[in-house]
């Protein structure tokens, strides 16, 4: 496997545990619980892959040392 | 989350009792007229924390860092988690000196990372001792007739073992499912750091975080010491933030469990009671 799908498989695996702890704390019910978990680890997991798209094209860009 | 919670009276009790439990384990349990516990709490905190400063040559007080030169140099400690228990630690520190100068005499210390492991452990039961003289208070100031689990009991419980707390309370669903990916998470992280990213002397500042899992850390770090680096690993960064976030859920899971518990035992002791303190809360925001 290439490095890019492990970290893609680590991001989902830390968010999937993010949400789970922040569900529990947030709700008491094993439904809202259940339900809460795909949408934050959605949410964390997106905003995690825009910093790192945008990092990466800001790298490439205009960070790019000239030679 | 449930808006039930002690009377002001209780809470003003619980900031005493807490802030002195953090002062000196103990402290909180002997205002609230609690003797045997508050000896235990004192005795066993304070126990482990000067054990490992002994068995580990006191060589805690070299993480850190200085500021300025000469006679106007500053010494920081970053003596955690041992520093929860403060009131030990400032005592500690006048009658011990690391035997490594702040890593300039290195020494050979068979005992080092038993050392270590206890002076954390005492430095965290110091914390946990703040919750149990919390949940102390709250059933001192509305008593239940149920048998049910104190919530600093179960704040204990919880910070030992992930997911013990909630099992206590019965909420088993949550036990399992809290428990699991916490403990899961930790040991993605150890395996991703080849097992040697579990060390105080290699990644001081991560390891803070890391005894915060309980027992489930403080059993795997002797086992894990002997276990060299030697290499850098792809994913050992991962590794650390895995372990280090694992550890530090687990006290998120711990303050849930003590709400949960103390919500309930609240709930139980004031059946057919009007309830006063959620208009009193209402009214204080």
């Amino acid at each position: 496997m290439s490095p890019l799908i492990i970290q893609v498989f680590l991001l989902v695996v830390f968010s999937l545990a993010l949400a789970i702890v922040v569900s529990a704390y947030r709700d008491d019910d094993r439904g809202a619980i259940l339900r809460g978990i795909p949408r934050r680890a959605l949410l964390f997991g997106g905003a995690m892959v825009v910093i790192s798209a945008s990092a990466y094209l800001m790298g490439v860009t205009f960070l790019f040392p000239s030679l | 989350m449930s808006p039930l919670a002690p009377d002001r009276a209780a809470r003003d009790r619980i900031m005493k009792v807490v802030g002195l439990s953090v002062l000196m384990p103990g402290l909180g349990h002997l205002l609230s007229g609690q003797r045997l516990p508050a000896l235990t709490w004192f005795l066993v905190s304070n126990a482990l924390l000067f054990a490992g400063f002994f068995l580990a040559g006191a060589t805690q007080f070299d993480y850190g860092f200085e500021i300025f030169e000469g006679s106007f140099r500053l010494r920081f400690l970053f003596t955690l988690p041992e520093s929860l228990n403060i009131g030990g630690v400032l005592v500690a520190g006048n009658f011990f000196d690391s035997v490594e100068s702040g890593g300039l005499t290195p020494t050979n210390m068979p005992w080092r990372h038993l050392g270590h492991l206890l002076s954390a452990m005492g430095g965290i039961l110091g914390a946990i001792s703040a919750a149990h003289a919390a949940g102390t208070v709250v059933a001192q100031s509305e008593p239940c007739k149920s048998k049910r689990m104190h919530p600093g009991t179960v704040a204990l419980a919880s910070m030992l073992l992930p997911g013990a707390g909630h099992w206590l309370i019965g909420r088993r669903f949550k036990a399992q499912l809290l428990g699991g990916t916490v403990i899961g998470l930790f040991l993605l992280g150890l395996a991703l750091g080849h097992f040697a990213d579990f060390d105080r002397q290699r990644h001081a500042y991560y390891w803070i975080g890391q005894m915060l899992l309980g027992l489930p850390a403080w059993l795997l770090y002797l086992p894990l010491t002997p276990l060299a680096m030697g290499d850098v690993f792809l994913f050992q960064d991962t590794g650390y933030t895995f372990t280090t976030v694992a550890g530090l859920f687990n006290v998120v899971i711990a303050l849930d469990a003590y709400h949960r518990a103390e919500s309930d035992w609240l709930q139980d002791a004031r059946q057919g009671k009007p309830s006063e303190t959620k208009a009193e809360l209402e009214s204080v925001s």
